[in-house]
């Protein structure tokens, strides 16, 4: 009997002593992954520049789209330098500063002020253009502000002044990511020429053949847009047949804040600044005069063909109060040997852009004699041949993509904007639906839960880690890949101050 | 004939797989195969017999009612015997001879008497007396000279107070005790608290029955008696309130309830009881003597036999059935009217104490410039100030989410063989299955909740040891809060509701055509509020309860367990020394088996916790009138350092029957397990524990808001004149620095100390004329790094990141999490206490008694950490009653009453109301039938009762009851 109730104790004992550890989570790995990862490059323009709110700065670099993927999915060190890097809080600013002369620095965004309509936009501050890791050839990222496909492709191109301030142009930037042997690429090449030639007011060439036609503000031809991407792709691929990619196609811009935030009626403006009011009436009346004027010595030009006068009736009411803009289109006029300004009200289904609403309270806009200039706005019909032109190039893209064997794979940023906006209408103003993560709706907007930073055109960290995730994506669909996707809501979004 | 029981035993301790209810049957087929075979060994025990009479010594009157007790060792604290007849005639039963018997009457000097062999015609001579012999029970209500001279606290109930007493079961009547808070949950579920800090979830109070620790291991409390002794098997139980860790374990911080049941040797024969009441369940019918429309049944049975008076056999059964109390408080405690308990135009935040879904809101600001331009305010009027306001969704109700049947059954089995006359070893199992409602961190709904316990113990005079083990199977049991999350979930998640509904809102819809169109199934893919009562509601209500909470349901899955070993032994030789010198020790292993629905085992992370600890303790006599003791405990748990747990306490006798006494302690609490391991998704919040391995996985650092603080920003914008966007940013900016206040430090949450209790205690004790006991002491406890919970709420955006948006998203349950973290406070909490006793029996047998207790805590008001005190200022109970007001009819009526006092809890927080209450019991004798019959009633004036916040009310309740004792073994 006792030595039962010994055994009953020992063993209950033995039990109760007995070592418990917390195990270690085994990592989960998925071996059917078809890609190789082991060495990821960039290349594209001022989608992976790391450019926000306007200027290459310190955080931009951090929050760039090829530094979240790299960094945040565990690819490379927390650490290395992959892109080009400024050191600088405020920055460089790529818009404000003549000629990268300057030390203009990030925009900083304000609240409605007195001066202002919607949000006041200042510049900070900066520095001038200095790379903190020029000429470095072991980059991850090929990635500069407004690089168009052939500041990639060509060898001494001079035309993008970034790519030029890091890199001699003796190599291009297209040779130098090919000499650095990557298994993975992902391009983005389009956005930059369709920005470029769109935010000059679509004055540039719309359709160049030859690289030696081509300048700044200019659009490649479809034929040769597709012979440079087709090239690119094939340099990645030759120099390393099992090398695969991702290529980004083109949104439509015209669903960017740079275009779309400014509406075309501001009749809240006008009503409530008198002033301008009174300034811009008797100028318009005194402008329709000399129109009035000309007609009445050439009366057999028939009215479909007469210029447009500035309607400016609801004085009060104001709420046919069109800006006054630049068009370079309308007929030469002269009177009395003097010419008559091209000017006429922008419609309704025009563009503005964003930037110029921080002069229309000084009468920008309104006044004959501070009309909006060409470059500042796009009508109805340069923004229909560029949203054909984007639609075009996104066609190329795809077509590159499924001749490519599998070997690459597409970013749909073109639908990803489609179903931010779903739900938008600008003229009947109407929000868009957005995107909602764990509750948090994030918009296409400048704005406190928006996605893009304070210039209108390039994200801000939040969307950043949108666009990346859109790249995380298109990994785990087309590559078996199993990447987690980043958090948005747990990266900085477009600050707003208050007061000055 | 014992080997297979015990093969059995040390099977289920090394094989711990087994599941619940594969030993559930193995212990009715003990129990079965037990019967059958003592059956026919019956014949064998039969009992003998003692015979006699009491008289006066005097004259030779006989003594009407006089105890005839059994005396001697052991029997203390055992009340075993018979009262004599209106002649004075008694007839006795026992197992052995010689046997010790003690006779007492009142007015009488009691009387021992040794019987050696069966005798009939024994004749007791009482002498007369005004006051008692030293050294002996007065009566049996009233104290021993052991228990006045005891130093620390103990309120000692025995069988026959047990019986007497006015309450369905006996475990019910513990809230007449001095000093008792009795939070009831259910028609089963009571629990047991003293000292302050009470809970439906009471960690700080441990309750035993015959030494195994009864709480439900993947709870860490016990969930009242529903595994405990039934009524026809409990001996005595007795409550030191208080802090006893030195001697009882870290654990012991509010006091220990220890049961101790029948034994079969002490205790043969058969007894059988069948019990109903009636219940209201009638919603806010409060008139005066509600019958009540519902029935609760109560049949219990118990049979003990000895054989060879060296095997003791005892089995015993219960099983309740009926309505459960229902909490259906549907008053609105969010901001409000309390009657406002639908969403309107002029509240939106409505928030019901007993319905689940609607509980967090969210906070919107909207310039009164708003509503100007255009907004429709759908009944929100802009104040001058601005129009913030707070949303909530529409909840379900309790009735509509539970059906409120309760049932408990019970079976215990025990096996005792006597290795020597002084050494017993015993085999004791428990089980119970329950269906009740239970107030845990969120309303709950038991269901086939089993419990499992088994005992191994060799019991000698110096010598105890005992292995037990507590196995706990949740059933189908389910949260019902997190039902009702999951429900308003299905149809549409917060994250998109509350997106739409602010919007809406601000799209200038109104307040009721925001939340209309956000209930609606726009965009189309979502559903409208399922409605109870449609197949709909069923069928989707029958999915969340049986999907375990992991995988996106509500139920529980538990199958934890708790091992433990523990031994103690009282040396003789230290005697010179020490008029008594015990050592003891513990080790015991907790395993929670919760798969991820409670605790953090999820796959791969199975957890364990095991402790142990070792005590000594002495009493010297320093002089003929002053007592010294003093004990000295270690502890360790595996997550946290060892500890020492130290007490000193003096009794000085002031004259015979007066005592003094004060007592310093200090002692040490583990966090349990659920403050450990917790990781309960409630829906509304999520509770977890202070390990660091669990928050870490949080990430609360620099990522979360202290809610306290949260809440005050929020309060300084509401009060802020807004008119339109840019004062509603420009306040925001202001008054930043309060939520930035509040952004979880780097160093918080960095794991969990052992809470410190430092406690003085003083008192007096006496026993005037030997009918009165008088008693009153002081408290006042210090508790350091006191466990409790803090609330936080972490965004989707980290402060740290983005401070205005996350003071934004934090403000709304679709864009962050509440997280009740498991912490210790950083500033001192003390609580103190008066309670005072007086206790009367009156020379003819009535008995008075009257005990209040003063309840307070000191807290600093900026202590973020909510410590749930939970305790009535005030505390009155009254007691009188007579047991034998003729020979076969006895009474007792009890009034209890209790202040208003401030519930905290993590299931809500509220006032619950003072009440004051009146039982009866009516107790009538059937001497030929060998019976008992009761009548009673609790709350018979129907008074509204709540003793928690959210809790069900306790409605009038009616009883009779019949108890059927062949063999006289009461």
């Amino acid at each position: 009997m006792k030595k039962s109730i010994l055994l009953l104790f020992t063993i209950s004992l033995l039990y109760a002593c007995s070592e418990f550890e917390f195990p270690e989570p085994e990592p989960q790995l998925n071996s059917e992954v078809t890609a190789d990862f082991s060495n990821i490059v960039f290349i594209g323009g001022i989608r992976f520049s790391g450019v926000l709110d306007g200027a290459l700065s310190s955080q931009g670099y951090e929050y760039a789209v090829p530094n979240l993927f790299l960094k945040e999915s565990g690819f490379v060190d927390q650490e290395a330098v992959l892109a080009p890097k400024i050191i600088s809080e405020n920055g460089f600013n790529i818009y404000t500063n003549p000629d990268l002369n300057g030390t203009d620095g990030a925009f900083r965004l304000f609240y409605p002020q007195d001066d202002t309509l919607f949000f006041k936009r200042e510049t900070r501050l900066g520095t001038s253009l200095s790379y903190e890791n020029s000429g470095a050839e072991n980059l991850s990222v090929f990635g500069f502000p407004n690089a168009t496909l052939l500041d990639i492709t060509e060898t001494g191109l001079s035309i993008n002044p970034y790519t030029t301030s890091f890199f001699d142009n003796s190599t291009s930037i297209l040779q130098r990511a090919r000499m650095t042997n990557p298994t993975f690429f992902i391009m983005d090449l389009g956005f930059d020429h369709i920005f470029d030639f769109a935010k000059h007011g679509a004055t540039g060439n719309p359709s160049v053949n030859s690289i030696d036609d081509f300048d700044s503000g200019d659009l490649l031809s479809e034929d040769m847009f597709r012979e440079k991407l087709q090239y690119a792709v094939d340099q990645m691929i030759s120099s390393n047949p099992e090398a695969k990619g991702l290529l980004f196609n083109i949104p439509d811009i015209f669903r960017y804040p740079f275009f779309t935030l400014m509406p075309t009626s501001i009749n809240s403006h006008a009503i409530s600044k008198k002033s301008i009011r009174w300034d811009a009436q008797p100028l318009a009346i005194s402008f329709n005069q000399r129109i009035f004027d000309y007609y009445d010595q050439n009366p057999l030009v028939i009215e479909d063909d007469r210029r447009p006068l500035l309607d400016f009736d609801g004085l009060d009411h104001a709420d046919r109060w069109g800006l006054v803009v630049e068009d370079k289109k309308l007929t030469d006029l002269v009177y009395n040997a003097t010419p008559i300004p091209k000017l006429k009200q922008i419609e309704l289904s025009d563009y503005v852009f964003y930037q110029n609403e921080q002069l229309l309270w000084s009468g920008y806009g309104s006044l004959v004699e501070t009309p909006i200039k060409e470059d500042g706005y796009l009508d109805l019909d340069e923004a229909v041949m560029i949203q054909e032109k984007i639609r075009a190039y996104n066609a190329i893209i795809l077509d590159v993509i499924n001749n490519s064997n599998g070997k690459l794979a597409q970013v749909n940023t073109f639908q990803f904007f489609e179903d931010m906006f779903r739900g938008y209408n600008r003229l009947l103003g109407n929000p868009t639906e957005g995107l909602n993560i764990d509750g948090v709706r994030l918009e296409p907007l400048i704005s406190r839960d928006g996605i893009f930073s304070g210039d209108g055109i390039n994200m801000n960290p939040v969307g950043n880690v949108v666009i990346t995730n859109r790249i995380i994506e298109a990994i785990n669909e087309h590559f078996n890949g199993n990447l987690q996707k980043l958090d948005p809501n747990n990266v900085p979004n477009t600050p707003f101050g208050i007061g000055n | 004939m014992f080997a297979k029981p015990k093969k059995a035993t040390l099977k289920l301790l090394t094989n711990y797989k087994l599941t619940s209810r594969t030993i559930v049957k193995r212990l009715f087929k003990s129990i079965s195969l037990t019967l059958v075979i003592l059956a026919i060994a019956q014949s064998g025990a039969l009992a003998q017999t003692v015979v006699g009479k009491v008289v006066r010594k005097d004259n030779k009157e006989p003594i009407i009612f006089a105890n005839v007790m059994l005396s001697g060792p052991k029997y203390v604290n055992k009340s075993i015997g018979v009262s004599s007849d209106d002649k004075g005639d008694f007839f006795l039963t026992v197992n052995e001879f010689p046997v010790e018997i003690e006779v007492s009457a009142l007015g009488f000097k009691p009387k021992k008497v040794t019987v050696t062999e069966s005798v009939s015609g024994l004749v007791i001579e009482l002498e007369e007396s005004s006051r008692a012999l030293e050294e002996f029970v007065i009566t049996e209500e009233k104290i021993s000279q052991e228990e006045l001279r005891a130093p620390i606290e103990t309120i000692k109930v025995n069988i026959a107070a047990i019986q007497s007493t006015p309450s369905f079961n006996f475990f019910d009547a513990v809230g007449n005790l001095k000093g008792v808070d009795l939070t009831t949950q259910s028609v089963v579920v009571n629990t047991v608290n003293t000292r302050g800090f009470n809970s439906s979830t009471n960690q700080r109070f441990r309750q035993f029955s015959d030494g195994i620790d009864n709480q439900a291991p993947g709870l860490s409390f016990s969930l009242g008696n529903i595994v405990g002794p039934g009524t026809l098997d409990i001996e005595s139980y007795q409550i030191i309130p208080g802090p006893s860790s030195a001697f009882y374990g870290p654990s012991s911080f509010n006091g220990v309830l220890e049961m101790k049941t029948k034994n079969a040797f002490d205790y043969p024969g058969l007894t059988f009881s069948t019990k109903g009441a009636t219940v209201s369940v009638v919603k806010d019918n409060s008139k005066f003597l509600n019958v009540g429309e519902n029935f609760i049944r109560d049949v219990a049975a118990r049979y003990a036999f000895t054989i060879n008076d060296r095997i003791g056999i005892k089995v015993s059964a219960a099983s309740l059935d009926g309505v459960d109390f229902r909490a259906r408080n549907y008053d609105n405690f969010g901001p409000g009217k309390s009657f406002e308990n639908v969403h309107s135009g002029d509240n939106q935040s409505v928030n019901l104490v007993n319905g689940y879904g609607d509980d967090r809101s969210a906070f919107i600001v909207v310039p009164s410039g708003f509503l100007a331009a255009g907004g429709e305010g759908g009944g929100l009027v802009p104040t001058q100030t601005d129009t913030a306001f707070t949303v909530t969704r529409s909840s379900y109700r309790e009735e509509d989410l539970v059906n409120y049947d309760a049932s408990n059954t019970k079976l215990n089995a025990e096996i005792a063989v006597k290795i020597t006359p002084d050494m017993v070893m015993s085999l004791t199992s428990f089980y119970s299955k329950t269906d009740a409602m239970i107030t845990s961190e969120d309303r709950i709904a038991l269901r086939d909740f089993e419990v499992y316990q088994q005992k191994a113990e060799l019991q000698g005079k110096r010598l105890l040891v005992r292995a037990y083990s507590t196995q706990q199977d949740a059933g189908n049991t389910y949260n019902v809060g997190l039902l009702a999350d999951e429900l308003v979930q299905r149809a549409k998640p917060d994250e998109l509701w509350f997106d739409q509904y602010t919007r809406l809102y601000r799209a200038g819809r109104g307040v009721v055509g925001a939340r209309n169109l956000a209930d609606s199934q726009f965009p189309g893919t979502f559903f409208r509020k399922f409605e109870p009562g449609t197949d709909q509601y069923d069928s989707i209500r029958s999915n969340i309860i049986s999907t375990e909470i992991t995988q996106g349901g509500a139920r529980i899955f538990d199958e934890s367990r708790l091992y433990h070993v523990e031994g103690k032994y009282e040396f003789e030789d230290a005697q010179d020394y020490f008029s008594k010198l015990t050592i003891g020790g513990n080790y015991r292993v907790y395993d929670p088996e919760s798969a991820g629905t409670i605790f953090t085992d999820t796959i791969g992370n199975d957890l364990t916790n095991f402790e142990y600890g070792a005590f000594v303790e002495g009493t010297r006599a320093i002089s003929a009138k002053t007592d010294v003791s003093a004990s000295l405990r270690f502890d360790k748990n595996e997550n946290f350092d060892a500890k020492l747990s130290q007490r000193l306490s003096v009794v000085r006798q002031k004259s015979e029957t007066q005592f003094f006494r004060a007592s310093f302690q200090r002692g040490f609490r583990f966090a349990n397990i659920r403050e450990q391991f917790y990781n309960q998704n409630l829906g509304d919040k999520t509770i977890i524990g202070g390990l660091t391995e669990v928050t870490d996985a949080y990430d609360l650092q620099g990522n979360a808001f202290i809610q306290q603080s949260l809440l005050a920003y929020q309060d300084a914008l509401s009060e802020s004149v807004i008119t339109d966007n840019t004062q509603l940013e420009f306040a925001k900016l202001q008054h930043l620095d309060v939520a930035q206040s509040g952004i979880v430090g780097q160093d918080q949450f960095r794991g969990l100390e052992p809470e410190q209790i430092t406690s003085f205690e003083i008192g007096y004790k006496s026993l005037i004329q030997d009918r009165r006991v008088f008693e009153v002491n002081y408290y006042r406890n210090y508790y350091q790094n006191f466990i409790g919970n803090l609330r936080v709420v972490k965004p989707r955006t980290s402060p740290s990141v983005d401070l205005i948006r996350a003071v934004e998203q934090a403000a709304s349950p679709g864009t962050s999490e509440v997280i009740f973290v498991t912490a210790n406070s950083t500033r001192q909490i003390v609580t103190q206490g008066l309670e005072m006793v007086y206790d009367i029996t009156g020379l003819s047998g009535i008995n008075f008694a009257v005990n209040a207790t003063f309840a307070d805590i000191i807290q600093d008001s900026d202590d973020p950490l909510v410590p749930g005190f939970n305790t009535p200022p005030f505390k009155f109970n009254v007691k009188v009653g007579h047991r034998k007001i003729s020979e076969n009819f006895g009474a007792e009526f009890t009034w209890r009453s209790r202040t208003g006092f401030e519930w905290q809890s993590a299931f809500a927080d509220g006032d619950v109301g003072g009440f004051s209450t009146f039982d009866i019991q009516l107790t009538f004798k059937l001497p030929r039938a060998n019976s008992l019959l009761r009548f009673g009633g609790n709350n018979i004036y129907n008074i509204d009762q709540f003793n928690s916040f959210g809790g069900p009310e306790i409605s009038a309740f009616y009883y009779v009851s019949f108890t059927f004792d062949p063999f006289q073994s009461r």
